[in-house]
């Protein structure tokens, strides 16, 4: 037994420690939330354990109402991105449409863009008072009422569908691209008509990952906040997320986080439960996916002059989902107040906010924070990612697949509730470490989130990486820590790379998890404008807006480069 | 050198437990080069990772010259990085982001048995001299061929100069032809450098022309060790005797010391001490003498000859026998044997094989 301790290894110690404390943090936080719902009260103050909670919960009319909310904002956002989705997947993977790669470019980069300046977008463009079609519309037909209002259940719900079909599109691709085509070619054979070899073979063998896909969107559309919260919120429309928000950030009264944790709880069981015919769907998927050593392609499906329609449709998503919204913003910002494109209206335009906001000193301390985060929460995700992962897939530990479950729990579960879970805690401790409304809550909560996005990149990466290689480098002597360093993680770079830099933009885009927990101290670029925007700064909140994604293009650009070189694209995004 | 005693190591897989290495012992003398053979899944290469410390056997015992590197009931076990041994995989495992001379060096700069920088140029020059590499030392190991990896991987394991190279097939991913060549320069190193190999393999042919002593293991366990020359010619058992080469075989029933009742007729042969009564009675087809006109000598019987293939260097004749199919094989081409003719067939007595069935 003695001779055991004496060989123990302390970098896998080292590796262990960092992957056990992360798993850990993860189900704690978890465990936080359920905890949470069953107290009441101040967090801090003496409370027994009560089930208060969810009886004022079950209680409530307005808990199925915001649940009937959060089911149609779901439906009709699956309804919008699941079709657009798979009609680009088969375009891009199945059919001769010219310019392949720079759709495939646009879809993937279009989820990195930050979804709740989309939003905004869509209200300056069909807000019934300051939509500019609304406003323009009205002028022309000399009409009383807006006709079109995206301040609706089906209008967030259709921004968000938009939002989403990037998503989508990725998912299904993958699950297109894995199918082996000889299914397709015999059936051609055999003389089936292209169309009905869609319908009757291609779509039947990728049906299983198109049901997994949309579960993974309704999990997704469920933890939703940036829509929601743009669009819905002010006009008295709650889906679960921003509910919880509501009750954390009142209009008057103390912040019910007992009421909250209830929510929450309901919220985690809901989509671990929806995991499991997830992971059903996936698996059958992947029974139908022939792994053959050569990837051939088969040919691919000639549209014609049909391929005019396939871009016109991409190039129609392209203007909803990005160029539209983003003229609306940008237009805004150079007006005093919102209005219809005019003559008078150009009059008046200029860049005096632009002047104003730059020098604001909370606009600079903000996004200084921002640039903090956007370095150490990528950093310290894949230190921890390489860990776990390594532990994962590399060591022959007892219990690496739980560990591995764990570090893909967060990826599942809504992260507002770890963001409401890690500020109950900051408060619980904030007597003696002051952590509340510090840029360091901030920066756990992304990382424990954002494990989960890098050992899924990290262990495909890892796994490749053939054992023999670094068992030669152990039976030469070398110790595992070295091997690691000097075998493992050059090999796996690309990964390694890829990972640093999304999860690096993540964090310049998110706003869910930051809104609960920034405080006047800790605001990031996200936050600042959210605050402008709930604040009625809209024409601030736009000129902010436009500097943002000013910035974000290169860096983007830059990092889609890096990952078309890499063949990285985006495939762990699922 | 490596003592191997009562070893045995276990899988556990979704349904049950599988024994890859049963209760083996083995001893390998210094600077011998000592093979492992057997099918896939008998449980050699395991063997072979719990000799380099990348398995951890359950019981038994590993020494290394005098050291024990692992013994399960005393709790001794040695990680591979301080073992000092070498080794060469079956996929090269040459790390793909080095150049020849950096994957040489990685265990000399980085391992446990670190050396001065001018001492390890010096010993990596000297191993990729012994390889024949010295001209592609810096290029990065992906613009190699198979064949130029695999003696990468050889340069390395013999540049920490280990006191025991271990090789796992390591010349399975090349082609026929450069098998042989490298064969024969793995042969001549080892004997060269007076190293100690433990060396696994499923190819016979590869064993044979390589070893020193051979071990046939079966379901983890060592059948039958010796020279090449004894396992061919004296197989314990039918089933080393079939993985050393192919035999013709006939059921019998021994009479006395000296005769086994065939299907062929009454077989004249040494009948060893302590054979059952039921027997297989074997002889390699080169081992066969064919004629067109009987001799009249002992254990001679009338056959058929159904078809003989030409291959170059030998010719195959295939024969039946009352009903028995047998198979002849000979260097020399006699123009009197025609396809379908009756002609004779002799097995010599002292190269019939006799094994319990």
């Amino acid at each position: 037994m003695k001779k055991n301790i004496s060989n123990l290894d302390w970098s896998r110690l080292l590796l262990l420690g960092v992957a056990g404390i992360s798993a850990l943090a993860i189900l704690g936080l978890l465990a936080m939330v359920v905890w949470m719902s069953l107290r009441t009260g101040v967090p801090g103050q003496p409370s027994s354990y009560t089930l208060k909670n969810y009886t004022a919960l079950l209680n409530d009319p307005y808990t199925y109402r915001v649940m009937v909310t959060t089911l149609i904002f779901s439906a009709v956002t699956i309804a919008v991105s699941v079709p657009l989705g798979f009609v680009f997947a088969w375009l891009i993977e199945r059919t001769d449409l010219p310019y392949k790669a720079l759709a495939m470019s646009l879809l993937s980069i279009g989820i990195l863009f930050p979804t709740f300046l989309k939003a905004m977008g869509w209200v300056f463009l069909l807000h019934p008072r300051i939509g500019v079609i609304n406003i323009f519309l009205m002028q022309l037909f000399g009409l009383k009422n807006a006709p079109l209002n995206i301040a609706t259940l089906p209008g967030i719900g259709f921004v968000e569908g938009l939002t989403l079909a990037p998503l989508a599109y990725v998912m299904i691709s993958a699950a297109l691209r894995g199918m082996n085509p000889a299914f397709v070619e015999a059936a051609s054979i055999h003389g089936v008509s292209k169309w009905r070899t869609l319908l009757r073979v291609e779509l039947p063998l990728v049906w299983p990952a198109l049901v997994s896909a949309v579960i993974w969107m309704l999990t997704v559309a469920i933890a939703a906040f940036d829509v929601p919260g743009v669009i819905g919120m002010a006009n008295n429309i709650f889906t679960f997320s921003t509910a919880i928000y509501f009750m954390i950030n009142p209009n008057e009264g103390l912040p019910r986080y007992g009421l909250s944790g209830a929510y929450g709880t309901i919220m985690v069981g809901l989509s671990l439960i929806l995991m499991f015919p997830y992971f059903r769907a996936l698996k059958q998927s992947h029974r139908y996916q022939i792994i053959s050593g050569k990837s051939y392609q088969s040919r691919p499906i000639e549209l014609g002059r049909w391929w005019l329609f396939g871009w016109g449709l991409l190039g129609l998503y392209l203007v909803l989902a990005f160029i539209l919204p983003l003229l609306a913003i940008f237009w805004v910002s150079l007006l005093p107040y919102v209005q219809v494109p005019s003559r008078q209206a150009f009059s008046v335009a200029s860049f005096e906010r632009y002047s104003a906001v730059v020098f604001d000193s909370a606009l600079l301390q903000a996004a200084w924070n921002t640039l903090v985060l956007m370095v150490a929460v990528p950093t310290l995700i894949v230190s921890i990612s390489t860990a776990i992962s390594w532990v994962v897939t590399r060591s022959r530990m007892r219990g690496r697949m739980v560990l591995d479950a764990i570090a893909f729990l967060p990826h599942p579960v809504p992260h507002l509730l770890f963001a409401l879970a890690i500020a109950y805690v900051a408060l619980l401790v904030s007597d003696v470490v002051p952590l509340y409304g510090t840029l360091f809550v901030l920066l756990a909560v992304y990382v424990i989130c954002w494990i989960s996005f890098g050992t899924r990149v990290l262990n495909n990466s890892m796994v490749q990486v053939h054992r023999e290689l670094e068992e030669a480098a152990q039976v030469g002597g070398v110790p595992t820590f070295r091997v690691l360093w000097k075998v493992i993680l050059p090999l796996i770079r690309p990964g390694l790379v890829y990972a640093w830099i999304w999860t690096s933009l993540s964090a310049y885009r998110e706003l869910t998890m930051a809104v609960f927990l920034a405080s006047p101290n800790s605001q990031l670029l996200s936050t600042y404008i959210w605050g402008q925007w709930h604040g009625g700064g809209l024409g601030d909140a736009a000129a902010i807006a436009v500097i943002m994604i000013v910035i974000m293009s290169p860096l983007v650009t830059s990092f889609w480069i890096y990952a078309r070189r890499q063949q990285h694209v985006a495939s762990s995004v699922s | 050198m490596i003592g191997i005693h009562s070893l045995t190591k276990t899988f556990k897989t979704a349904t049950d437990t599988v024994r890859a290495v049963d209760g083996v012992d083995l001893q390998v003398k210094e600077k011998e080069f000592f093979v492992l053979l057997g099918l896939s899944g008998s449980g050699k290469t395991t063997l072979l990772r719990c000799v380099a410390g990348l398995e951890k056997p359950e019981s038994g015992e590993i020494s290394l010259g005098e050291q024990i590197v692992s013994s399960a009931e005393r709790g001794i076990f040695i990680p591979p990085e301080d073992r000092a041994i070498g080794m060469v995989f079956q996929s090269y495992a040459v790390w793909p982001h080095m150049t020849v001379f950096q994957n040489v060096a990685f265990p000399l700069t980085d391992g446990k048995r670190r050396l001065p920088r001018s001492k390890v140029q010096e010993r990596v020059v000297a191993a990729l001299e012994l390889v024949q590499l010295s001209a592609v030392a810096d290029r990065p190991v992906p613009f190699l061929s198979g064949g130029q990896q695999q003696r990468v991987a050889l340069a390395r394991a013999l540049a920490v100069e280990p006191r025991v190279l271990l090789m796992d097939e390591p010349l399975s991913n090349l082609d026929a032809r450069l098998r042989e060549e490298v064969r024969e320069e793995i042969r001549g190193l080892a004997k060269k450098l007076g190293i100690t190999v433990l060396y696994v393999t499923h190819d016979q042919v590869e064993a044979m022309a390589l070893a020193d002593r051979i071990a046939v293991m079966s379901e983890g366990k060592i059948l039958q060790i010796g020279a090449p020359q004894v396992l061919y010619h004296f197989p314990l058992n039918q089933s080393v005797g079939e993985f050393l080469g192919s035999m013709n075989e006939f059921a019998g029933t021994v009479q006395n010391e000296s005769c086994v009742k065939t299907d062929l007729g009454m077989v004249h042969c040494a009948v060893p001490n302590g054979a059952p009564t039921e027997v297989i009675v074997a002889i390699r087809p080169e081992d066969l003498c064919l004629s067109c006109d009987p001799s009249g000598s002992n254990n001679e019987f009338p056959a058929r000859l159904i078809s003989q293939l030409f291959l170059g260097d030998i010719t195959v004749y295939y024969l039946s026998a009352n009903e028995k199919k047998m198979r002849g094989k000979t260097t020399q081409v006699d123009r009197q044997l025609k396809t379908g003719s009756r002609v004779y067939v002799r097995f010599p007595a002292e190269k019939l094989k006799i094994f319990p069935r």
